[in-house]
């Protein structure tokens, strides 16, 4: 009995003193105006505090893991959450890397606009602030020889985007009753969230190839069959001349194939995102049910110096309900980040769709000391407001953060 | 015999005769001879400190295969920490520069160009060019003066289809180091920054600055960069200068 305890603590002793942990985070504040009436729009607080570290030792260890807890007050909506982020768990198997729990995939070549980036759900509650929902999924990743990768993933059970904040929800076209019947009122939405279900298992594969070409370059093909992580929203009418209307949010069923590549060429760098959706409606005949798309994005990076630039041209494209024309779009973006100094950054974005729509983006962050950084940033719509971003106009605000990493 | 011989060296020495190199071109051709590891290991600490005394630091692990690969992981600060920057040479002897950031979650290629010379290494005060050094082949030399040391003042200027940022660089270069223990650079006729070496290290049988520090003159801030932990000669798996690498 002595014995085994001794030989316990032994194995305790040396597994323990493998294991390499590290505890860190982050603390932010953020706060945003309106211009329209100076009203807050969002005021938050974030805690994050992450636990992170690796089994074994090497280059590679035998597993390394990652897990954050954030805790977050908007105090605009007194709303208080506290949610578990990333945490996962990987594990180094030869070539390969096996990645299980709740995590965030980016996959993409291209800014701001990435069309294969689709594995996670989206925050939409500042849909501008581009922040993604981790999810619970199983991912492996094949390191192959001569620059092969293969990165696959399977999601079990399905997670929706968190729908926007009020301020930032498109008004929907008015709801036209059948002929002879008046609407009396309207039920809350009937939300169609997917079954955790063997039929609603999403996966994904991106395999990417490393070439050396010019300055580097790689070139990936993705096919991801998914779930839209936003609803396609019809209506239903209840009773038969005074009408009750019931929302229905339906999740539609998807399949891209897409591909990404980027190319440095002499001193640019060159990136492109291009895929095809296809849905259960191919022919457009279902309300119900989102129609095929098509999407692409050419973009170039080029510093002068201190200056990094970017230029993207975005072009979209969904066929139209039967009988009806396809929606077309088209966008470019320009962006420039000047780094003065090691604390100080300033970038300007420029978003500008052919509807006649655009943003234009600011930004500021100057780092005070190690880990404390502030951020002035400025949202600014125009546009008629009939079109994707001047619908926003009075939208247009500025924000302010501080963080301290620890 | 051979105490004559010291003699008459340290007799030489004091007059300033004792010296190996008679030109510029000596002097640098014998800088160039000098071995380095073909592969390193360094522990790196920057702390750049702003004209108003206002400090930043970063710390970072370097893993080296000769000049044809490099990758860089910033272990401190926290903002920071996880950010790592590879860059392969390719075979036409361009260079492929892949940076990863953790909040982005992916590997991305970026631009670099003849004028990221310029650019600033990581917010400091050197330059890509200032941590790349200069090639010779590219700049005229011209020994200066010879001190007593000796130290070799050399200056060297580029050529007319050298891309540089600088118009004169002065170098003084203690024979029994071969190392540029102070750099001076020039820019539209002025002295723009200030380079020395304060600490050289011995390992494996090579010398390496372990300590310098870069002032920009017209600003009065500066930028020191200890470095240590160095392992060299180490069989380094090529994986480490891989996409999987930097994401780890």
């Amino acid at each position: 009995m002595r014995l085994a305890l001794i030989l316990f603590a032994l194995i305790l002793g040396a597994a323990y003193a493998q294991v390499d942990l590290d505890l860190g985070g982050e603390i932010r504040t953020d706060f945003g105006v309106v211009f329209r009436d100076h009203a807050p729009v969002d005021s938050l607080t974030i805690f994050d505090l992450t636990l992170s570290g690796e089994v074994g030792s090497g280059f590679f260890p035998d597993a390394a893991f990652d897990a954050t807890l954030r805790a977050r007050f908007d105090a605009v909506r007194g709303e208080m959450a506290v949610e578990l982020r990333d945490a996962f768990a990987t594990l180094f198997v030869g070539d390969f890397d096996l990645l299980i729990g709740q995590q965030t995939v980016s996959w993409g070549s291209a800014d701001a606009l990435n069309i294969v980036d689709v594995v996670n759900p989206d925050d939409l509650r500042n849909p501008f602030a581009g922040e993604k929902l981790p999810l619970p999924l199983l991912r492996a990743i094949y390191n192959g020889p001569g620059g092969l990768k293969v990165d696959a993933v399977v999601i079990p059970a399905f997670r929706a985007s968190t729908q926007p904040a009020s301020i930032w929800q498109i008004d929907t076209p008015p709801i036209i009753p059948p002929e002879g019947t008046t609407i009396v009122g309207q039920n809350p939405p009937r939300d169609n969230l997917p079954a955790a279900e063997f039929a609603n298992v999403q996966f994904g594969a991106r395999a990417t190839y490393r070439l050396n070409l010019l300055k580097g370059a790689d070139a990936s093909i993705v096919y991801f069959s998914g779930i839209e992580t936003t609803p396609t929203v019809t209506a239903e009418f209840i009773g038969e001349q005074e009408i009750t209307v019931q929302p229905i949010l339906n999740y539609d069923h998807y399949q891209l194939i897409a591909v990404d590549f980027s190319v440095g060429i002499g001193d640019t760098v060159l990136r492109g995102e291009a895929g095809y959706t296809f849905t259960k409606d191919p022919g457009g005949t279902d309300p119900a049910v989102g129609n095929p798309s098509f999407n692409a994005v050419l973009g170039t990076e080029y510093r002068f110096g201190d200056v990094t630039t970017i230029f993207q041209g975005n072009f979209d494209y969904a066929r139209g309900d039967d009988g009806e024309q396809a929606d077309l779009a088209f966008s470019v973006l320009a962006t420039a980040t000047y780094s003065a100094s090691a604390r100080l950054s300033l970038e300007g974005a420029w978003f500008q769709g052919f509807d006649g729509g655009g943003l234009i983006a600011p930004r500021a962050s100057y780092t005070f000391a190690d880990g404390v950084t502030g951020e002035l940033s400025g949202s600014f719509f125009f546009g008629p407001e009939e079109s994707r971003l001047g619908s926003f106009r009075s939208n247009s605000q500025l924000r302010t953060s501080l963080g301290f990493a620890f | 015999m051979k105490r004559l011989s010291i003699v008459l060296a340290t007799f030489l020495a004091s007059f300033g005769l004792a010296q190996m190199y008679n030109t510029a071109d000596e002097v640098m051709d014998a800088m160039d001879a000098q071995a380095s590891p073909d592969t390193s290991i360094t522990t790196t600490t920057m702390k750049i400190t702003s004209g108003s005394g206002q400090t930043l630091s970063r710390q970072m692990q370097t893993w080296s295969l000769g000049e044809e690969k490099q990758n860089i992981k910033f272990t401190a600060p926290p903002d920071i920490e996880g950010s790592g920057f590879l860059t392969i040479e390719q075979s036409d002897g361009s260079e492929e520069s892949l940076l990863w950031l953790p909040a982005l979650g992916r590997v991305r290629r970026i631009a670099t160009s003849g004028d990221d010379q310029d650019g600033s290494f990581f917010g400091s005060d050197f330059t890509y060019e200032d941590i790349g050094g200069i090639e010779r082949e590219e700049w005229e030399s011209v020994l200066l003066e010879i001190r007593d040391g000796p130290l070799y003042i050399v200056e060297v200027t580029p050529k007319e289809a050298t891309s540089t940022q600088y118009e004169r660089i002065v170098y003084e270069i203690p024979e029994a180091e071969l190392i540029p223990t102070r750099s001076e650079f020039y820019k539209a006729g002025e002295l723009f920054k200030i380079m020395t070496i304060s600490e050289i290290a011995e390992v494996g049988g090579y010398r390496i600055p372990a300590a310098m520090k870069m002032e920009t003159v017209g600003t009065g801030s500066f930028t020191e960069i200890q470095q240590s932990g160095y392992t060299v000669d180490e069989p380094i798996p090529d994986e480490v200068f891989s996409e999987r690498f930097l994401r780890r």
